[in-house]
């Protein structure tokens, strides 16, 4: 079911009517609804492959079980490794079966073997990279004892599943997320109404922003060849502007449905084009990923610790794993190594955490340096995204040569002044909204209840009147 | 939570409130070309003897010539061809019921109708809106989808003063330019504005599409009527850049579709100086060429 459907606009209100007036008495009956609704929300796409999620929560629930009843190490890193062989077995084997056969396939060619490459009609099942780290994580923090196993199946099972993050995140951590499922929610309504803002700031995003940009983005990647430097690179700004609405939109519905079922989720987005510096832009994009791969991969590596040799390899390490994470294509990876050399001089430098507050806090406009820095940064974002929007690298590298050509220098012939218009606006309310969670957050003080319902209907007029015609959310393919 | 839902309900009640006002203000201009559809109707219902019946978007009022075929067949002719946002399964839907013994019913449709378009589009709410008696057609859930998108559409078009304009025809056709065999007979060779396209499309057959023409027939021929398809025409320059595509189309619909086919697509891609104003439009030498390629291949089959 996807967030922006009819389907969904049906089915969270009578989720929600269940939940705080049939099963409130009761935090099993509450948890019961969630879980089927839950799995209701997943089925709803192919129910085949709810069984891979009953599967991976069967699996790192008795794996919790089994670590808090031993202290053998032996048999405690026995136990992880079955929950990391089952979770990353599935991810595997749907994600990445293909992509392995067919590159061993051309390796062996080039190597003047040619064999052929054996090629599964394998369906990926959406979500599968988001549910299975979720579960993992728990798995290796139970593992390594910073959150305890959990005896109730009925929790675990809802949080495994969760709908409104079960298929592209945020990536919640046990820690933050299982406890919840424990303790009696109650119904406040600043959260309700603050998550309602959120949804619509999530749909606007996704349904206005991203899917507009989407239809120029479509057009002139199919046809880089036909088109000049400048609109090639309107294509590549477009196109940063719809992965970044599509998703952190998609976050935002998340975190606002939530929000309704009286759920806290953690940020995923935090304004990440107005980063000073690419380490700034990964602690501000995706953080529920980048977070994870920092905990559960460069951490564990060694981190920024030790020699210079073991900082590069552990920096190129967790940028080609995420990568990697994205897709089963060289593309993903390229655009993985392109971050870590954008990373890797700052990190070097001890630079990587220089800017950590929030750009040109207090003030209306930033000074020129730090436009320049945003510029920069956005800039060499927009190069990276061009291989992680392109088909194969092939492309990639001719879409680059051919957006610094001397057409660069021409008018773009595709694009509209419609979607310029919308896209500046969006970003100069984020530009304002920049220290808020989100666009919508108000201080009802100095914003009246008639200009707020204004704001509202606007933007459902937008939704409405303004939508493009994309429906699927890009980050379900990964 | 009283407060919450309260505050919930008042909002949507002043949004409803609002949008029925809107929705129902009918501003729909008399000749609007969608009023065609009632006309149609009736030229389906009240025609005597055997006929042809030609069932499709608007491919067929802007590329058939109906007298021609009834001139060489004997057969009166009904092209009940309008508009594609209506869909393929509305149309199937519309005339099965009018079909006699003996009647040849001639499937023509764009490429698109077996894509995105086999349900409609939103414009199906446009349709509903000004003809509601027309819900009888609609048995699909995702029409329902599409009608319910276009009615929350309704207020902004009434705004942008595009409630019932036809891409890529700006507003401009007429319901008052069909003739009676229900082709559109405007000046379609002076007003020519296509342009010839260079775009690269993707052919996903929807996998409800065949087998609803299938089913189709297959009710029919239990009446005692005939069905063929025939491919919609196709202007030179969009099937050259997309050949493969457009091959593996025709493929799966002549692996898979179970009535007679009238030819090959190749049989009916023109130059794109004969098209009208879209790559579904001919105009008039372009109709008339269409026409012809179409008797002769029907008359290999009756």
């Amino acid at each position: 079911m996807l967030f922006n459907s009819i389907e969904f606009a049906i089915f969270l209100p009578i989720v929600f009517f269940l939940y705080w007036f049939v099963t409130n008495k009761n935090i099993k009956a509450q948890n019961s609804l969630l879980l089927t609704a839950s799995y209701v929300f997943y089925g709803w796409w192919d129910w085949r492959f709810l069984s891979l999620i009953v599967i991976s929560s069967f699996v790192d629930y008795f794996v919790g079980i089994g670590l808090s009843k031993t202290n053998k190490d032996r048999k405690r890193k026995l136990l992880l490794l079955t929950s990391i062989f089952v979770n990353l077995g599935f991810l595997g084997f749907f994600k990445y079966f293909n992509f392995f056969s067919e590159s061993f396939a051309e390796a062996f060619t080039l190597l003047g073997k040619p064999i052929n490459a054996t090629r599964l009609n394998i369906i990926l099942p959406i979500g599968i990279s988001f549910y299975t780290f979720q579960t993992l994580s728990y798995s290796i923090d139970v593992y390594k004892r910073k959150t305890a196993s959990t005896k109730d199946i009925l929790a675990f099972f809802s949080f495994v599943s969760f709908f409104p993050q079960l298929v592209a995140g945020p990536i919640e951590r046990a820690k933050n997320l299982l406890p919840q499922f424990y303790t009696k929610r109650t119904f406040e309504y600043e959260k309700a109404v603050d998550g309602m803002r959120q949804i619509l700031v999530g749909l606007f995003k996704k349904i206005v922003i991203a899917d507009n940009c989407a239809i120029y983005v479509n057009d002139i990647f199919s046809n880089y060849t036909d088109y000049s430097g400048s609109t090639l690179l309107l294509g590549a700004i477009f196109f940063s502007i719809q992965i970044y609405s599509d998703f952190s939109g998609y976050s935002d519905i998340a975190i606002g449905t939530s929000r309704l079922f009286g759920f806290n989720l953690m940020r995923n987005f935090a304004f990440p084009y107005f980063s000073r510096d690419i380490a700034e832009f990964w602690r501000r994009w995706h953080i529920s990923l980048s977070t994870w791969f920092r905990d559960y991969v460069y951490i564990p590596l060694g981190g920024s610790k030790g020699d210079t040799w073991m900082k590069i390899r552990n920096t190129f390490v967790i940028f080609l794993v995420s990568g990697f994470w994205h897709g089963a294509n060289w593309t993903f990876v390229v655009w993985g190594f392109i971050n870590a050399c954008y990373f890797l001089p700052l990190m070097l430098l001890k630079q990587n955490r220089k800017n950590t507050d929030i750009v040109a806090a207090g003030k209306l406009l930033p000074n020129v340096k730090e436009l320049f820095q945003i510029g920069t940064t956005y800039f060499l974002t927009i190069l990276a995204w061009i291989f992680f929007r392109a088909e194969t690298i092939n492309q990639a590298i001719n879409y680059l040569r051919n957006v610094f050509s001397m057409s660069l220098f021409s008018m773009p012939e595709n694009g509209s002044i419609k979607v310029i218009l919308l896209v500046t606006v969006f970003f100069l309310i984020e530009w304002i909204q920049r220290d808020k969670q989100h666009i919508l957050q108000f201080d009802k003080l100095t914003c009246p209840k008639i200009i707020r319902w204004g704001i509202y209907y606007g933007i459902i007029f937008l939704i409405i009147g303004f939508g493009g015609n994309q429906e699927e959310f890009i980050y379900f393919q990964f | 939570m009283r407060l919450f839902l309260m505050n919930i309900l008042v909002f949507i009640s002043i949004y409803m409130f609002v949008f029925v006002v809107i929705v129902f203000k009918d501003i729909t201009p008399e000749n609007h070309y969608l009023r065609a559809i009632e006309d149609k109707t009736r030229l389906v219902q009240t025609i005597k003897g055997q006929k042809i019946l030609l069932i499709g978007d608007s491919n067929l009022p802007f590329g058939i010539d109906s007298k021609l075929i009834e001139d060489s067949t004997g057969y009166n002719v009904v092209n009940t061809g309008l508009f594609a946002g209506m869909g393929l399964q509305f149309y199937l839907n519309q005339f099965k019921e009018n079909i006699k013994a003996n009647d040849l019913v001639i499937i023509s449709v764009g490429y698109n109708q077996f894509t995105d378009r086999f349900y409609g589009s939103k414009k199906l709410a446009f349709v509903l809106k000004t003809y509601p008696h027309y819900l009888k057609y609609i048995s699909d859930y995702a029409q329902i989808k599409n009608i319910l998108k276009g009615f929350l559409n309704i207020p902004l078009s009434y705004i942008k003063k595009t409630t019932f304009k036809f891409e890529p025809g700006a507003g401009k056709y007429s319901s008052d330019n069909f003739n009676h065999y229900g082709d559109y007979i405007d000046n379609l060779s002076q007003n020519s504005t296509f342009k010839g396209t260079t775009k690269s499309i993707k052919l996903e057959i929807n996998k409800k599409a065949i087998p609803a023409i299938n089913s189709f027939s297959q009710y029919i021929e239990s009446k005692g009527a005939k069905c063929y398809f025939s491919f919609s025409p196709l202007p030179k320059s969009l099937y050259q850049i997309n050949r493969t595509e457009f091959d593996m189309y025709e493929k799966q619909i002549q692996a898979q579709l179970s009535v007679p086919i009238l030819g090959e697509l190749h049989n009916y891609v023109f130059e794109d100086s004969l098209f009208y104003d879209s790559k579904l439009h001919l105009n008039n030498i372009g109709k008339n060429k269409r026409t012809v390629i179409f008797i002769k291949k029907l008359k290999e089959h009756i």
